[in-house]
């Protein structure tokens, strides 16, 4: 009995759009379309902006910037301390005489 | 309305005719709104997304090609919408559960209140509540089909136009439809 009622439910649910009407859109639709369609129309440069302001567009911005940023500073440091390190040792030896004298020195010294 | 008046339309619609696009809007304005209304089930989304729709039709009628009817291509970027739209927003409910599971807050996340379609008569008003409830919950090809028969009356042929299917797919979709109704209708009659 139980399930009988159940089933008319049921079937009374599944059919209770038939008939219905269609619901229709509220007033000045076509206004707010326009002004809807305005906005959406900005320049290229506010759109661009916007896209940029995104927070995961400007974060990964900024990620991208700090890595070129470090690659850069850590490339110069390994050239200027590579050149620095031929150059001052150079200058060391010069400055305190540490070349290794050989016999021509003496020679050139005589003459 | 006819194919001549769809091309001239169309045509119209291309130059940016404003006259043109206000005759559109003015024309499917509700047989847009009602189809979204129908997937989404919240009067206020559902007019944002419409206008969306006519956003996407003002914004592309270039690439119509006019092999569909214009009320056809309008049928298909309604329910296109109103399904992302159904998408983004139980994306953003699943979202909000995991916030509430470490105690952040996030919007409430409520159970969806009864949706009372403006056009059901008054007498079918609670079971159709029902019904929707339902519906919200089967998935989106069979719910796009349902809705697109039941609220719009479209024939399986035309169905099968707007969802690039074919009219013996459409069949088993609603077919499956209203199975599925059947059982999740039960399930709710039981528990009551």
């Amino acid at each position: 009995m139980k399930t009988k009622r159940h089933q008319q439910e049921i079937e009374a649910a599944l059919n209770s759009l038939d008939g219905a009407g269609r619901a229709t859109a509220g007033e000045f639709f076509f206004t707010r379309l326009q002004a809807r369609l305005q906005q959406k129309g900005s320049s290229a440069w506010e759109r661009a902006t916007g896209w940029i302001a995104r927070p995961s567009i400007a974060i990964i911005g900024l990620c991208i910037i700090l890595l070129l940023n470090s690659i850069i500073v850590i490339r110069q440091f390994e050239k200027s301390t590579s050149g620095t390190d031929q150059a001052s040792l150079q200058a060391f030896a010069d400055e305190y005489r540490l070349q290794v004298p050989t016999v021509y020195d003496d020679d050139r010294g005589e003459q | 309305m006819n194919r001549f008046t769809d091309q001239y339309l169309t045509e119209a619609l291309k130059n940016k005719d404003e006259a043109a696009f206000r005759q559109l809007v003015e024309t499917w304005k509700d047989m847009v709104y009602n189809t979204v209304l129908g997937i989404i089930q919240h009067e206020a989304d559902a007019e944002d997304v419409a206008q969306e729709v006519f956003v996407q039709v003002y914004q592309s009628i270039g690439s119509f090609r006019g092999d569909a009817k214009l009320s056809t291509w309008l049928y298909r970027i309604a329910v296109t919408k109103a399904l992302d739209h159904v998408k983004k927003r139980n994306r953003k409910k699943r979202w909000g559960r995991v916030y509430s599971l470490f105690g952040e807050k996030d919007e409430p996340v409520n159970a969806a209140p009864d949706f009372h379609h403006p056009g059901v008569q008054l007498d079918n008003k609670e079971r159709a509540a029902v019904l929707f409830k339902a519906l919200d919950q089967l998935p989106d090809r069979q719910k796009a089909v349902f809705v697109l028969s039941k609220l719009e009356g479209l024939p399986a042929k035309e169905i099968s136009e707007v969802m690039h299917m074919s009219p013996a797919t459409v069949e088993g979709l609603m077919h499956r439809a209203r199975n599925n109704l059947r059982k999740l209708l039960g399930k709710y009659y039981s528990a009551e």
